[in-house]
């Protein structure tokens, strides 16, 4: 294994010097696809008002830079991106860096709460599924993974809400945490993961499904295969070829998706996100969308294609880990 | 102050007729107030206010969106304050008085009220705010167009000078529209930039404590605020919920104290109100209605001919728009004001009954037979987005309108589409929307009429491509009548024109409400609601 850690190394290195280009054409498209909305900042902030005068429409405009020509508006972007500098929101009128830091622990927190969840509970379900394969207990989990596959969050989420916030009182209906409170030690800890209990389980039911229904297939595979039955011949006990042998093999499915899934979990959370007020990330593009406000939508587009190019570099490394034929090109 | 006070009935016209009686009247007001409030509420508790979307800023004197005006007049004040019967009560000022000529005004404010940084508040910050407003805000600039100056002979007295008059001056000084800013954090800065607009100091009875982008606000008792001992509660928290279902759900498990009907869902109303914990207040929004309407495009061959549109009107019954597409939250509307502004209203407007007959007739005169297949022309129906309720209208204008061989097709589109498509490109037949009628005709109705006002690219202003000099001349004569009497008449006959050519048909007018956790009490007690300033606001048991 050690001999492979140079590898990763120029395996990172060559990554980072491919992004940039990937990530600079993804701004330039971004950018340009954005402006085929009808409509911009300015109309939105007036309609929002509900009044506005020529001169305030005029103010709006010179302010944001939106009276200059397309490509001079192009050109002042790419030049405030290589100075690190993501620009300034319109409608939320803040720095959009200070916007997306406050928003990125948000989303990393749920997005990897229910990733964890997800598979956790999605690998142990399918491996049970496959152990099962065709008998009964996997046929009533095929039924329930494939209603979670099948429900959309927004509403699960919303009948997770009228169960257990309205109902039966026993968590909160939305937020990230209590307003204007302190909180520390074990009983802030406590506390906060109450407020994460029903959005990170809202997001993670789809995926358990997703994972369970993976798992199994590559597990019925993997059990027939030449290996598990050397395995078994040499009296290696079932838990032993289960882990060691079945499971090994079949997670590299897994973790390829898991990966892409994480790239996506980054904006894909926007409705659980608005369910249950979350302040995250997706939430914060789709307001972006409609606020017309595109600073802010392409800053967090740009730093969801880093995270993006990040994780698949992460997958190949965990790939390599798990399974030493795959090769580090 | 609880509604059922006895309202002494003297109304806004023959109040500015004896602008010194008010004055005493105001006074009055004050003493009033103080002696109901004498068996002193509880003091404590945090309100939970939600929002249905964030300000873009704090800073009221910039901008005017709902989020803006629901937070910063629990911050900044204004000079008077109006009751539910929209008479005028002091606030920081004590008492006022107006040239018969209107063309002076005189403010005596209140002393010793001191900025949330402890810098003391007086005439030169009111002279600051008035000349600030006039140059950036939205409305200030037409409201305070003719003040010349305001005047400061002593830290207590503020003169207002005009060189035209401007009739509803006097109307327009509650602090959710002409908020008093601190002259001693503003002068010489750059208003847009100012970091106060994110940060702000006022004199109001709520401090801003902190601020989450998006996410909440906390604004914190103020300990020396001049009307002790209110506030009574510590601290109120602004939440903003995007989604629909949550603000409602926020209600329901008492995490929400109060939430007004840009919040609420009319649909969910019912429900809430049979809530045990839930009461519904629907007075106190008499200072800003709103009317909803279909608006025509002129411009357009199908709607320039006024039979055609009276036709529409023919096939749109009012009654059941309000009965059933706003749950009874509504008041039919047959003109362009609000039914709520009682003090305008004309009530003998022509209302259209239904009559498919008439309407088949009129389409004929106007030149829309009926082809082979009982088609006589096909539209497009947009709707303003972010008012469920008209979702629902576009499907019944597009089912009655089938029956007279009018075809609809539906039209969605997000805001910022539709803002483009509606006041900048004019690419419409026609639209479901409505108007903020303001607190005065002047302000929220004649944007949408006034002929000079089209071509501009404007949001929410005349969209519609009418052009009738006289109604031009009706308003703009209207707009600087000081005399109440002939006032009313400028506008009755205006409002009779408008009825009669229908530029824009009125359907209803909605009645505003919010919902609110009985824990909390004396929330709403001006003509303003959810703007006001929440002083009296105190939690019961």
């Amino acid at each position: 294994m050690q001999g492979r850690l140079p590898d990763i190394a120029r395996l990172i290195v060559r990554s980072a010097f491919h992004a940039v280009p990937t990530i600079l054409v993804i701004l330039v498209a971004n950018f340009f696809l954005l402006r085929l909305a009808p409509g911009d900042a300015a109309d939105v902030i007036a309609a929002e008002s509900g009044f506005a005068t020529d001169e305030m429409m005029e103010g709006l405009r010179s302010r944001f830079g939106l009276d200059l020509p397309i490509l001079e508006q192009l050109q002042n972007y790419l030049g405030h991106i290589l100075r690190f500098d993501l620009g300034y929101s319109a409608r939320f009128n803040t720095p959009v860096i200070d916007l997306i830091l406050q928003r990125v622990p948000g989303t990393l927190i749920l997005m990897l709460s229910a990733m964890a969840i997800s598979l956790m509970i999605g690998i142990a379900v399918g491996t049970f599924q496959a152990t099962f394969a065709g008998r009964w207990p996997d046929r009533v989990i095929a039924v329930v993974t494939q209603l979670f596959y099948s429900l959309p969050g927004f509403w699960i989420g919303l009948m997770l809400i009228v169960f257990f916030a309205v109902r039966l009182r026993w968590l909160p209906t939305g937020g990230s945490g209590p307003i204007g409170v302190e909180l520390s030690g074990l009983s802030g800890l406590l506390i906060r993961l109450k407020y994460m209990v029903l959005p990170a389980t809202s997001l993670a039911l789809f995926y358990v499904a997703v994972y369970a229904r993976l798992t199994r297939a590559s597990v019925i595979e993997a059990k027939a295969q030449d290996y598990v039955r050397t395995a078994r011949a040499k009296g290696l006990s079932q838990f032993k070829v289960m882990t060691g042998h079945v499971l090994r093999n079949a997670l590299l499915p897994v973790t390829t998706l898991a990966g892409i899934h994480l790239g996506g979990l980054l904006g894909g959370a926007v409705v659980i996100e608005t369910v249950y007020a979350w302040p995250g990330l997706g939430r914060l593009a789709y307001e972006a969308v409609m606020a017309r406000d595109f600073s802010v939508l392409l800053g967090v587009l740009l730093l969801s294609s880093i995270v993006v190019i990040a994780v698949n570099l992460l997958v190949d490394v965990i790939q390599a880990f798990i399974d030493p034929r795959i090769e580090l090109k | 102050m609880k509604n059922d006070r006895t309202p002494t009935m003297i109304d806004r016209r023959s109040l500015l007729k004896a602008g010194s009686a008010m004055a005493v009247l105001g006074a009055m007001g004050g003493t009033v107030a103080l002696a109901e409030d004498a068996a002193a509420p509880a003091q404590g508790g945090t309100i939970t206010h939600a929002l249905a979307s964030f300000p873009t800023n704090l800073a009221s004197f910039l901008s005017t969106g709902t989020p803006q005006n629901t937070v910063c007049p629990k911050i900044f004040e204004g000079l008077i304050a109006y009751d539910f019967d929209i008479k005028p009560m002091p606030a920081l000022a004590e008492s006022w008085e107006m040239s018969p000529d209107g063309l002076t005004y005189t403010f005596k404010l209140r002393s010793g009220v001191k900025w949330h940084d402890g810098q003391d508040f007086s005439s030169a910050d009111v002279a600051f705010s008035i000349a600030t407003l006039k140059e950036v805000h939205p409305r200030g600039r037409n409201t305070f167009s003719t003040v010349t100056a305001v005047e400061t002979p002593d830290a207590t007295t503020a003169i207002f000078k005009l060189s035209a008059p401007k009739p509803f001056l006097l109307a327009a000084l509650a602090g959710s529209e002409t908020p008093m800013i601190p002259k001693h954090l503003y002068e010489g800065t750059d208003l847009k930039e100012n970091p106060h607009n994110n940060n702000p100091v006022g004199t109001g009875p709520f401090k801003f404590n902190s601020w989450e982008v998006g996410n909440y606000i906390i604004l914190d008792k103020n300990p020396d605020y001049w009307d002790k001992p209110k506030p009574y509660v510590d601290r109120v928290i602004f939440r903003t919920f995007t989604d629909i279902g949550s603000r409602v759900v926020g209600l329901e498990s008492g995490e929400v104290d109060l939430a007004s009907s840009e919040v609420v869902p009319i649909a969910d109303l019912a429900r809430l109100a049979a809530m045990e914990h839930l009461a519904v207040n629907d007075n106190g929004f008499a200072y800003v209605p709103t009317i909803a309407n279909l608006h025509f495009n002129l411009m357009r061959k199908e709607f320039a001919d006024k039979r055609v549109r009276q036709a529409v009107a023919y096939m749109i019954d009012r009654e059941f728009v309000a009965k059933a597409l706003w749950y009874g939250r509504a008041i039919p509307n047959y003109g362009p004001f609000s039914p709520l502004s009682k003090q305008w209203y004309a009530t003998d407007l022509p209302t259209y009954p239904n009559d498919q007959a008439k309407a088949e007739a009129l389409l004929d005169e106007a030149g829309f037979p009926k082809d082979g297949s009982g088609k006589r022309f096909s539209v497009t129906l947009d709707f303003y987005p972010d008012e469920p309720a008209y979702r629902t209208e576009v499907e019944y204008v597009k089912q009655q309108l089938g029956k007279v061989g009018i075809e609809v097709t539906i039209r969605s589109q997000d805001v910022s589409a539709y803002v483009k498509r509606i006041f900048t490109d004019h690419d419409f037949d026609f639209t479901a929307d409505g108007y903020s009628t303001q607190f005065d005709p002047a302000v929220g109705v004649q944007r949408y009429y006034y002929s000079p006002l089209y071509n501009k690219g404007i949001p929410f202003v005349n969209p519609l491509g009418y052009n009738n000099p006289e109604v031009d001349k009706l308003l703009e004569d209207a707009s600087i009548e000081v005399d109440e009497k002939k006032r009313y008449d400028l506008y009755y006959k205006f409002q009779h024109i408008i009825a009669d050519e229908l530029p824009v048909l009125p359907l209803v007018g909605p009645v505003k409400f919010a919902v609110y956790n009985k824990r909390v009490q004396d929330a709403i007690v001006t003509s303003n609601g959810v703007f006001g300033t929440l002083a009296n606001a105190h939690i019961v048991g």
